[in-house]
């Protein structure tokens, strides 16, 4: 199953299936659909049952609240600005720990990486610029096509850098998705194909199976790189959202 | 009193695989921007293949343009 013929299948994780039966079936409602809600789930269950105390000292739980909230609005009010930043906060928030439990769940057992996929990923970074371009339209109105012609550039290059302006604007969005969903497939696809190597080498006898240790150190140092790789991730996303975010309000 | 653009959060600033990784997720980026709107433009005004080319080249000078800006020290320091 893992191995069919001469083949490892390292992609077939990432096939959606229904899940609940046929209340599932009948909506399209997949196994990411069900780990995109148990993220909300876990999110809104820290922030609410942390918070719940509103101890001046606080508790485990409130102080990983806190923490979560001070690390991202350091971020975007760093990026963005002290005053400015304040109201990209709660969206910034939503973003981060939405890619980071996305990212993280994945790595349980029997679990699904939602942003894995680059539909995920695409309409995350798809809301991402819809919000830049809206904001910088709004706070600077026609100004903001002067962003795509840097002043002091001679007139005579602008045919060449207006379009390069504007395929580099436009080429946001999608490295935002491509750079998540790519870390991420290619995360669990090389802990598939290194689970499958121990299956096949368990496979071969005495000698197979303590060959099988080997690939099996290399998933268990992969696991811990793949965690690394999802909060880096995750804070990447974050900050290259409040990186746009600063353009949109300044320098437009 | 102002803080200074940098990030005061705590993070990896410069993890070098995650810098090159970035690299080319911009240069390719651009590319699929480029050539996706030099084929649509093609075909809208049936120039095809010119209008493809360039926008082939415009494509690769914003994805260089792109990485560009990430390593510029003007900037403040890149994730």
């Amino acid at each position: 199953m893992a191995a069919e013929g001469k083949t490892i299948d390292a992609l077939g994780q990432f096939e959606l299936v229904t899940v609940f039966g046929p209340i599932g079936g009948a909506v399209g409602f997949t196994q990411s659909n069900a780990h995109m809600l148990l993220a909300v789930g876990i999110i809104t269950a820290i922030v609410m049952f942390g918070m719940a105390s509103r101890a001046l000292i606080p508790g485990r739980m409130q102080s990983a609240a806190e923490g979560a909230y001070e690390f991202v609005a350091d971020l975007a009010k760093g990026q963005i600005g002290e005053h400015e930043g304040r109201r990209f906060v709660p969206f910034v928030f939503s973003l981060f720990m939405f890619v980071l439990m996305g990212n993280l769940l994945g790595l349980l057992p029997y679990a699904f990486t939602f942003t894995s996929h680059i539909a995920v990923t695409f309409a995350l970074a798809l809301i991402v610029f819809v919000l830049i371009t809206a904001v910088a339209l709004v706070l600077h109105g026609k100004k903001f096509f002067g962003y795509f012609f840097p002043e002091g550039a001679p007139l005579w290059l602008a045919p060449i850098i207006i379009p390069v302006e504007v395929i580099s604007y436009l080429s946001r969005p999608v490295s935002l998705s491509i750079r998540l969903f790519a870390n991420m497939t290619a995360g669990h696809v090389l802990l598939k194909v290194f689970a499958t190597f121990v299956v096949m080498l368990g496979g071969l006898g005495a000698v197979g199976t303590f060959a099988a240790v080997l690939p099996l150190a290399v998933n268990v140092l992969l696991i811990g790189f793949e965690i690394l790789v999802a909060c880096l991730q995750a804070y990447v996303f974050a900050m290259l959202t409040s990186i746009y975010l600063h353009d949109a309000v300044h320098l437009h | 009193m102002d803080p200074t653009p940098s990030s005061t959060g705590s993070g990896p600033k410069n993890a070098s695989y995650g810098v090159g990784f970035r690299a080319g997720v911009e240069i390719f980026s651009a590319l699929v921007v480029g050539v996706g709107l030099g084929f649509v433009l093609d075909r809208w005004l049936g120039t095809w293949p010119w209008l493809f080319l360039v926008c082939f080249v415009l494509g690769s000078v914003a994805g260089i343009m792109n990485v560009y800006r990430l390593f510029d020290p003007k900037r403040r320091p890149p994730v």
